[in-house]
């Protein structure tokens, strides 16, 4: 069994080589301040513990392709309470 | 103005916003793909000014810093707040027409100072000067607010002199309205005007969302709703469905991670059918059809006095939506101009004409023809072998990939054939057979065997064809290069031939068991016009006339007998033929035909 995840581990890691040697990168997101040029939010997070505007968790990670943006990543970004104005909950 | 200057047409949308100008001799629409530009803007905590997909990204985090759909707003006396501040909804619009600008000076090298701005038919004055407000903030001399369905009839080309009725039926993500249109030469009249402002696509992805999210609950008893995040995801997941439902018979909907329950990843795989998804949304479009009803009493008019029928907005792709409006008017819709660019594209066509080139229509890649396979079917109430209908109809803008659904005809049928044809007629053998493959290793089961077809067209004029067994994923595929070559009809026998001979060598060649699904299909070239085709459209004697008769002939076509549609449907056919082929001898001798049966049917 743990061989069997170590071969599929492998595999990962070589297909996101491969996918990096051709221009796609993953954007960092995790800890980062929220940045609407290649981040979605689709969450608010009330969390003390992180800065405000920061983001808490990836839900689907995001690339770059060749320096533009081929897909956003989905990202829940925390806020301060009090901070949020009125939620319309729209999406 | 000056003999020739810069003036750009916009469509500043309720969703989306887009910008068209005129390019090397035609109108096309400005700006990087998808060229839609989000009707939001927002402004970041920094205070940096975010407009189109910027502002959406961070609508959910900062909805107290974001607005959308401002349209609704535009004339009244309302402002809206982008975090301290306070803007009215033509400064908020005139965001968006600077963006856009933007992005035609970057593509054009030139400033961007005249702009032809298109309104809904329905907005009043109050909504109109809004609008002007709009472009003059945003640095633009607003010379034209133009009805939006004035502009998606100029996209079609009917702002060619003749009179005609047209009727708009635009579906967007937001809104709906249905308008009918007179339009002469310069002069156009919006007759009437009918719809309801809080319809559209996002309620189709509200049902589909929905669907998911009880599925989802069915399987694993959690409820998403109440999950700010997976809600979002699910929402966005049923977006990507209902796109891909009007292109294929079915689509897979899988996410990940949606929720946890007892320290496990729970997931939702699940698949929906057209059919399912076209039953959920049918009673919204129901309610469309009304809105025709009244529109055509409004405007006085009948349905067989409405010359064409243009689709406008994305949900349009939808094919019930086009299956409905057929029954209803008895026309075919036109959809040949990209239905979510189209009164972009016709502002674009009055801003060419103000800044001094003079366009007829705006130029499209669209398929000349129709393609699809031959199936068993019932023909007058007898099965028949032959039955055809296309999966790629003509006048479908390019590129292509549709998918449709088929059965085996027997249980424990393991071999299909797939005949493949361009035309129109439901009879298979009066279309044009352009190849055949053969998909065999089938599973037998004792049910009837789903199997679809998917048929690709590109730009290059390269056909693709795959034949997939539903329940596995085994495929087979061809590819048709040439496939609008237009071919006289002694190069259609010639060419039956030769294929027949080709056929009959690979029957033979069939005899082993097939492994399937990887290699990648034979080729076919289909012979081509031996002369080169050099004779510009312009210069073909009796072009003009016999377009007339075409359109004169076509009016008529939902009023009469069956029998003399097919055969008009025959001429016009030839007709379009010999115009393809610049064959002047045929085209006269079709037109002639087609003049004869003219005064025979409108004597009637």
């Amino acid at each position: 069994m743990d061989a069997l995840l170590k071969g599929y581990e492998l595999t990962a890691a070589r297909l996101l080589e491969t996918l990096q040697s051709y221009g796609v990168l993953e954007i960092d997101c995790l800890g980062r301040p929220f940045d609407p040029r290649v981040m979605h939010a689709v969450g608010v997070v009330e969390d003390r513990g992180a800065p405000d505007g920061s983001v808490v968790e990836v839900c689907r990670r995001g690339y770059e392709w060749n320096g533009a943006v081929y897909r956003p990543a989905q990202v829940r970004v925390a806020r301060r309470i009090g901070a949020a104005g009125p939620q319309e909950g729209e999406l | 103005m000056t003999e020739t200057e810069l003036v750009v047409g916009i469509d500043l949308g309720t969703t989306n916003s887009e910008i068209a100008a005129y390019v090397d001799g035609q109108v096309r629409v400005l700006g990087p793909d998808p060229k839609m530009l989000p009707s939001c803007v927002g402004l970041s905590p920094a205070g940096e000014l975010l407009v189109g997909l910027e502002a959406r990204h961070q609508q959910v985090l900062y909805p107290e810093r974001t607005v959308r759909s401002i349209k609704r707003k535009m004339g009244s006396a309302e402002t809206v707040a982008l975090g301290e501040q306070h803007f009215t909804p033509p400064e908020i619009s005139a965001f968006i027409l600077r963006e856009l600008a933007g992005w035609a000076r970057r593509e054009l090298g030139a400033p961007v100072s005249k702009a032809v701005i298109t309104v809904p038919a329905y907005f009043s004055d109050a909504q109109r000067n809004a609008t002007r407000e709009a472009g003059a903030l945003a640095g633009l001399e607003v010379v034209r607010i133009l009805n939006e369905p004035t502009a998606a009839s100029l996209a079609h080309g009917f702002g060619d002199g003749r009179r005609r009725n047209v009727m708009v039926y635009d579906l967007g993500g937001g809104t709906f309205d249905v308008s009918v249109v007179t339009i002469e030469g310069d002069v156009t009249e919006v007759l009437a005007s009918h719809g309801n402002n809080r319809l559209g696509g996002d309620d189709f992805n509200d049902l589909l969302f929905e669907r998911l999210a009880k599925e989802f609950e069915t399987r694993h008893h959690v409820d998403l709703r109440g999950d700010s995040v997976a809600r979002a995801r699910l929402w966005w997941a049923a977006e990507e469905a209902k796109k891909k439902l009007s292109f294929d018979p079915y689509v897979r909907v899988r996410e990940e991670n949606l929720a946890v329950a007892e320290g496990k990843p729970l997931h939702l795989d699940f698949e929906l059918s057209r059919e399912e998804y076209e039953w959920m949304i049918r009673p919204l479009l129901d309610s469309t059809l009304d809105s025709i009803s009244k529109a055509l009493d409004d405007a006085g008019k009948t349905v067989r006095e409405i010359d064409a029928v243009v689709l406008v907005g994305g949900s349009t792709r939808t094919p019930l939506v086009v299956r409905l409006l057929q029954e209803r008017t008895g026309r075919e819709p036109l959809q040949d101009v990209h239905p979510d660019l189209c009164v972009a594209l016709g502002a674009g066509v009055l801003a060419s004409r103000l800044g001094g080139h003079e366009v007829e229509r705006v130029l499209v890649d669209v398929s000349p023809y129709s393609f699809g396979p031959s199936h068993m079917g019932l023909r007058g109430g007898v099965p028949y072998p032959h039955c055809y209908a296309p999966i790629i109809k003509r006048n479908t803008p390019l590129p292509v990939t549709r998918t449709e659904r088929y059965t085996t005809c027997v249980p424990h049928q393991t071999t299909v054939e797939v005949d493949l044809f361009q035309g129109d007629d439901e009879d298979a053998l009066k279309n044009i057979p352009i190849g055949r493959f053969r998909i065999d290793g089938l599973r037998s089961t004792d049910e009837l065997n789903e199997v679809l077809c998917r048929m690709s067209l590109d730009m290059d004029v390269i056909l693709h064809v795959t034949a997939i067994e539903k329940e596995t994923g085994k495929s087979k595929d061809v590819t048709i290069r040439n496939a609008f070559a237009a071919r006289t009809e002694d190069e259609i026998a010639a060419a039956r031939r030769r294929l027949e001979a080709l056929w009959a060598a690979r029957e033979a060649d069939f005899g082993f068991e097939d492994a399937g699904g990887e290699e990648d299909g034979p080729v076919i070239d289909v012979p081509v016009a031996p002369e080169i085709i050099d004779m510009p459209l312009e210069k073909l004697p009796g072009r003009e006339e016999a377009e007339k008769l075409l359109e004169r002939s076509r009016a008529l076509l939902p009023k009469i007998h069956p029998d003399d549609v097919e055969e008009a449907v025959a001429i016009h056919e030839r007709i379009e033929a010999a115009i393809q082929a610049r064959n002047a001898a045929d085209l006269e001798k079709a037109a002639a035909d087609l003049r004869e049966l003219l005064f025979f049917l409108e004597g009637k």
